[in-house]
């Protein structure tokens, strides 16, 4: 039982993991996912409460996240300017816009399907979990046997030697900010199902988490390396370390301390652990 | 940082400033003016730390962590009936190894500074809730509380402070070697190694200076509060690096300035003092700030080949360690 929640916990992190580690591949870093999530939370919540079904409000959800992700891509591509600050922007622009839309106050509206499938399951696995491995193995293929997929570790490596390739670099770079924005409403709807409202502060401290995630997978800050199979894999063990410490009986506080440690600990697992597997030169 | 970039920010204050001002007369006010400064010199200190760890190519995301946890411990302390030196002293120097700590993960273990500080972000603020059992720590002495409510001369103590501050890191890092190196190792630190700088000591020196000022900006903070309480600052963080960034300062490092930080905190105060005096609902404030931050890096990427000379705004970049 304990080990289904865990799965239906993590499946927001896992997917924001996953787009993150896409960005991160490219040699960027997306700021803004979090407050993307409360963003779709409000804009889907306060659609569910309007008539004009279900459907229509996840794909507005989907919609306004995409449209901060293409902003984001396309001011990172064109205009060349750093990630972290572009990101940055949209992350305290969206967060605003989150709040102002609904006030500041959570939304809530009449019970439908959508409140419930956050609970239901699929052969024991939560519904959510299962459509978060659907993405993750798109992901999988679209890293493996797309061009695409290579392009992404290009763009990372050497975006120049690419670009002189005649492959167009700012399309694909506007397309992984537009899949991080994606993914991220994905994981917005997917929490407002669960919690059955909308809440302007849930995306909160999400970016950086699954920056954290990324990370201990062993994707790479300054791009190019890592798998993002590995980012996914650590969310769900982070989610799963930090359920552990409330078992094992530790107060909020201390599993603060917990998580910290953790991070600390993974990453230098991680660098052993590539320096086992790989060694330099 | 060239000179129009800093022109180019300091114009944009001041254009705020007028148009804030236009509107409402009340801005103008002495007594709103120094509002604004005492609002901005918290930040301020926050800014500066994060702006010597900028430039060497870091982030420090645990400053409103570490200020937390260095106000509730040296707050208990002087309710414990410790001497206010002791609780000060104490305070800094759980700060200082709050960012030694980071500096050493970042150097000797490589773990990258964003994961390190963010890992420090939660084990400090954990602590404070440990150390503090989660309750407001309140009722300071008076002589405690002048260095955060105080005036000399009708100036903010913690004004006072952070002009101190800027005028010390600011000789420090265009006077001093420590400060030439700083920009060094932040433009390339593997040419800074290589001519014989220690990359790993200034790195280490800059979180612990950080660390230091979190503390020192936790203490202004308690005394002007006359509380400590564990939840404090879990905004600064950003709120730091968004003023840095509007100051002109390089997210990868080797570039910026003090100056242009003061300028990027005062920016954003002045936003959030003005729309609170236009009576615009406050959450607006963060809307603005990142339009702010869009347009202005946006701006200057486009306003690089204006010549425009002034020397007193010269700042300090090292052509030889450009790639």
């Amino acid at each position: 039982m304990n080990l289904k929640n865990i799965l239906l916990h993590s499946s927001a992190l896992a997917i924001l993991a996953l787009g993150m580690s896409l960005v991160m591949l490219t040699n960027g870093i997306d700021l803004s996912v979090g407050s993307l999530v409360s963003l779709v939370s409000i804009v889907t919540a306060g659609l569910l409460g309007s008539k004009f079904g279900v459907l229509f409000a996840i794909f507005s959800g989907i919609l306004t996240a995409s449209f901060f992700g293409i902003f984001s891509g396309i001011i990172i591509s064109r205009i060349k300017l750093p990630p972290f600050i572009v990101t940055l922007g949209t992350m305290v622009i969206t967060a605003s816009l989150a709040l102002v839309l609904c006030g500041g106050e959570t939304l809530y509206w009449e019970k439908n399907w959508f409140n419930t499938i956050a609970l239901k399951y699929f052969f024991g696995v939560p519904i959510l979990f299962c459509i978060v491995s659907i993405f993750f193995i798109l992901i999988m293929l679209l890293i493996h046997y797309t061009s695409f997929g290579s392009y992404i570790y290009g763009i990372g490596s050497n975006e120049e030697a690419l670009r002189l390739c005649g492959v167009k670099v700012k399309l694909y770079k506007t397309l992984v900010y537009l899949l991080s924005g994606c993914f991220a409403s994905v994981a917005g709807i997917m929490l407002t199902s669960r919690i059955a409202s909308g809440n302007p502060i849930i995306g909160m401290g999400y970016e950086f988490e699954a920056i954290a995630a990324a990370a201990i997978g062993g994707i790479s800050f300054i791009g190019g390396k890592g798998n993002p199979a590995f980012a996914f894999l650590s969310a769900v063990t982070i989610t799963m370390l930090t359920n552990g410490l409330g078992l094992m009986g530790f107060t909020t506080p201390w599993q603060y301390c917990g998580i910290g440690a953790i991070l600390v600990f993974g990453m230098f697992l991680n660098r052993i652990l590539a320096k086992v597997s790989l060694p330099e030169r | 940082m060239r000179r129009n970039d800093i022109l180019l920010r300091f114009a944009l204050l001041i254009i705020l400033a007028i148009l804030i001002f236009l509107v409402n007369p009340n801005f103008g006010k002495p007594a709103n003016l120094i509002n604004i400064l005492r609002q901005g010199a918290l930040l301020y200190i926050l800014a500066i730390g994060m702006t010597i760890v900028i430039l060497t190519g870091g982030i420090d995301l645990s400053n409103g962590a570490v200020l937390a946890l260095s106000s509730c411990v040296a707050a208990i302390a002087m309710e414990r009936g410790l001497p206010i030196m002791v609780g000060i002293i104490i305070s800094l120097a759980i700060g200082m190894i709050c960012g030694f700590v980071n500096g050493v993960l970042v150097t000797q273990v490589k773990i990258p500074p964003f994961i390190t500080t963010f890992a420090m972000m939660y084990f400090a603020r954990g602590l404070a809730y440990i150390f503090s059992h989660g309750r407001i720590i309140y009722g300071f002495e008076k002589s405690f509380r002048f260095i955060g409510t105080g005036n000399i001369f009708g100036i903010p103590m913690p004004v006072i402070f952070s002009l101190l501050l800027l005028f010390i890191f600011y000789i420090v890092l265009e006077y001093t070697s420590f400060g030439v190196n700083i920009y060094a190792v932040g433009s390339n630190s593997e040419s800074s190694r290589l001519v014989g700088i220690n990359v790993k000591k200034v790195r280490i020196i800059a979180y612990l200076l950080s660390g230091f000022l979190s503390a020192f900006a936790g203490l202004i903070y308690t005394a002007r509060l006359n509380a400590a309480e564990p939840v404090v600052g879990a905004s600064f963080p950003l709120d730091a690096i968004a003023a840095v960034i509007i100051g002109g300062t390089s997210i990868v490092g080797g570039e910026g300035n003090l100056f242009g930080s003061a300028i990027g905190v005062l920016i954003c105060t002045v936003i959030i003092n003005g729309m609170n005096l236009m009576g615009i609902s406050s959450l607006w404030q963060q809307f603005v700030i990142g339009s702010i931050i869009l347009i202005i890096i946006t701006t200057q990427t486009y306003t690089k080949s204006a010549k425009i000379n002034i020397p007193i705004l010269r700042s300090r970049k090292i052509e030889s360690f450009e790639k």
